[in-house]
């Protein structure tokens, strides 16, 4: 597949390329640093991260050129987007003086396919439901090359022990735990409380119904089951989804299946499901918002599940989308994101305040769970896991 | 090619062909009918052969699609749980909408209209949000489990949300206005004269409306009932948000397209599109949509 992208940003890497190799000292590159920002107006140099490689200002100039146009980056939504347009959408917009529009909900591989087949899709970025969709769409081909020059520093700079993966096409953007969610109103913290995944299968101890996610690929709906069973976290793939839907049966009953994200956390504070699971992000943010809230969170033996970007093939403002994703993925900005949000890549602890201490996967907080969910697994197997779940729920 | 080679009308039935065309209205038809033909074939039919051929086509030739749902309880269960939830919904849409529907028939215009008016309203707000807003009625702790507890009914929550009732519930609040907008159309339009005659004739009330009133709304009710069945069985949002561990024919195929495995999404789609014209046939064999139409109304 030709990579079309490169004349056009040739121009900007080979200066970039030449300042590597001609600034045979440290003087002579800060003063092509300086250089390049003094191209932009004063009030929007702050902005620049410190740590943006040069390449990175190089190219954000040269969007900046170019513009203004718009940008449509494609996410979930809610809390989610908010937080990553105050990490820093925003400060790309002052940048580069062009403007990013959300547009959600975040596609699915299906939508994916009918934008990228159409030729000319309407979006420059989207968020990937999960590495196991990145990695069948990318075998798909929808995906187009993420710009390199940009890309290696950011590659390079993400910390070894998190397990971080990309490819040429997609990124990850750190993980998000499944954790456990339970009613403190019946189990205080105070006494006696679920504490693991595995208390979602003691129905005598702790009664109740529980909530559980109808897309099983999602938020460890079948992982769980087989964790509690006694399957040791590294033989977990490829998954025994006969013995997970067995393990499920045995609270078939008790079980309330929601479809939807903010569900998760609702169903808890309404009193419908006494315990339940959800997205680390999704009950930090009840709980920053409102901390009376009767919500325990546990991330002890939770599932990892990754997330990610990418830039689908044929986007209008593909060079454009690199700047804003590798802008993401300095160091400041992944401190914001885990600060805000609680999802991403914990690049530099300088940058992680309390909250992102707290309610972040930091690299210390991603110790505490049992296992990360194999994506190339699913990017296999979603479609016959997901069916068979469907023809179970139904028996 | 030689002319010759063309097989030749003879003149006087090209004629005819010619005023059949263009003097008995056939061409003024294409005319008319042309944008929404194409539309049709467009939007419709060409989408609607896509979905075919998918069934038997992905992800290889063959009725493998077709094979595994017959085999397997799990996916004949989620067809019977669709018709099971639309043919009582629609059911318990009747038993709600008919009483509502006659009262305001009864009415003069003037109070008619603003209730027409009123049982709109739902429309204009989002689905979505009217959905939400069923999950804090319908849930354990909600406000109708709540308030039955509160007054002493119930001393333990009836389980609605997440439930088959809970659906049932949503569909039919979905759908009643409906159901009662077919009722009330047929219903206004009986000859209150021949209600009168009845009663003059010595009918009792109990006659007049077995035997005079309902076969003349017979047309409604049965408009009505294929209207609703019909629209239930798509609905997607209801059983998604209010549903638990049912799986309906929509919920399945939007989650089967997801995952790309359209094949198995396009032969239940395929599936449910037969087993609906079937039903559709029978009722209309039943009782012909023609012979409705006529009856007692004031046209």
């Amino acid at each position: 597949m030709p990579n079309t992208r490169t004349s056009s940003t040739g121009a900007v890497i080979a200066v970039a390329i030449s300042a590597i190799l001609l600034g045979s000292n440290h003087a002579a590159k800060a003063a092509d640093r300086a250089a390049l920002l003094q191209e932009f107006p004063p009030e929007v140099r702050p902005l620049i991260t410190p740590s943006a490689s040069d390449a990175l200002v190089a190219a954000l100039l040269e969007v900046r050129k170019s513009g203004p146009k718009t940008l449509v980056f494609n996410n979930s939504g809610g809390e989610r987007a908010d937080g990553q347009r105050s990490a820093f959408v925003s400060d790309w917009e002052k940048i580069t003086g062009w403007r990013v529009k959300d547009s959600g909900p975040a596609v699915d591989p299906a939508r994916l396919k009918v934008l990228v087949g159409s030729g000319h899709p309407d979006i420059d970025l989207v968020e990937l439901g999960s590495l196991g969709d990145g990695i069948s769409n990318e075998k798909s081909n929808f995906y187009a090359l993420l710009d390199r020059a940009l890309f290696d520093p950011v590659f390079a700079s993400f910390p070894k022990e998190g397990g971080y993966q990309h490819s040429d096409y997609w990124v990850q953007n750190g993980w998000y735990s499944i954790t456990l969610l339970w009613d403190t109103r019946k189990w205080p913290e105070s006494g006696p409380h679920p504490t693991t995944p595995n208390d979602l299968f003691d129905t005598a101890r702790f009664p109740g119904k529980r909530c559980l996610f109808k897309y099983p690929e999602y938020a460890g709906t079948l992982e769980y089951p087989l964790l509690a069973d006694g399957v040791s976290p590294d033989k977990l793939y490829p998954l025994d989804v006969e013995r997970a839907l067995k393990k499920l049966d045995t609270i078939r009953d008790d079980i309330v299946w929601f479809s939807t994200g903010a569900e998760s956390v609702q169903n808890i504070v309404n009193g419908n499901c006494a315990l339940g699971v959800t997205w680390h992000g999704r009950a930090a943010a009840r709980l920053k918002e409102d901390p009376s809230l009767p919500l325990g969170v546990s991330w002890e033996k939770t599932l990892l599940i990754d997330d990610g970007w990418a830039i689908p093939k044929g986007a209008p403002n593909a060079e454009a989308a690199n700047t804003l994703l590798a802008f993401a993925f300095t160091p400041e900005n992944e401190g914001k994101l885990l600060n805000l949000l609680g999802y991403g890549i914990p690049i530099d602890p300088a940058f992680i305040n309390a909250d992102g201490r707290k309610w972040g996967v930091t690299l210390e907080n991603l110790k505490l769970s049992a296992a990360k969910q194999d994506p190339a697994y699913y990017a296999d197997n979603a479609s016959k896991i997901v069916t068979r779940f469907n023809e179970w729920l139904a028996e | 090619m030689k002319p010759n080679a063309m097989p030749r009308l003879d003149a006087p039935r090209k004629r005819r062909v010619f005023r059949a065309f263009f003097h008995e209205g056939l061409a003024r038809s294409f005319i008319v009918l042309g944008p929404a033909l194409v539309a049709l074939v467009v939007l419709f039919i060409l989408p609607l052969a896509a979905v075919l051929s998918l069934s038997f086509t992905d992800p290889e030739l063959g009725l493998q699609n077709f094979r595994s749902i017959w085999q397997s309880r799990g996916f004949r269960n989620i067809l019977f749980n669709t018709f099971e939830i639309s043919a009582t919904s629609t059911v318990v849409c009747l038993i709600i909408g008919f009483p509502v529907a006659y009262h305001m028939s009864t009415l003069r215009k003037r109070w008619a209209h603003p209730l027409l008016a009123l049982i709109m309203v739902p429309f204009a707000t989002s689905l979505l949000a009217r959905l939400y807003a069923w999950t804090l009625l319908l849930g354990d702790a909600g406000i109708i489990n709540g308030t039955l507890m509160r007054v002493g009914l119930i001393s333990s929550p009836i389980p609605l949300l997440f439930e088959r009732a809970g659906v049932i519930i949503g569909t039919v609040y979905m759908l009643l206005p409906y159901m009662i907008l077919v009722l009330y159309v047929t219903m206004a339009r009986v000859d209150g004269g021949l209600l009168e005659a009845a009663s003059t004739l010595g009918a009792k009330p109990v006659d007049r409306f077995l035997r005079v009133f309902l076969p003349l709304t017979a047309p409604g009710i049965y408009a009505g009932l294929l209207i609703i069945f019909i629209l239930s069985l798509g609905y997607y949002f209801t059983p998604a948000l209010l549903g638990g561990r049912d799986v309906t024919v929509s919920t399945f195929v939007a989650q089967a397209i997801q995952v790309m495995n359209w094949g198995m999404a396009a032969a239940m789609s395929v599936i449910l599109l037969i087993v609906t014209v079937a039903l559709f046939l029978l009722f209309d064999g039943l009782f012909p949509i023609e012979r409705l139409i006529v009856g007692g109304s004031r046209r």
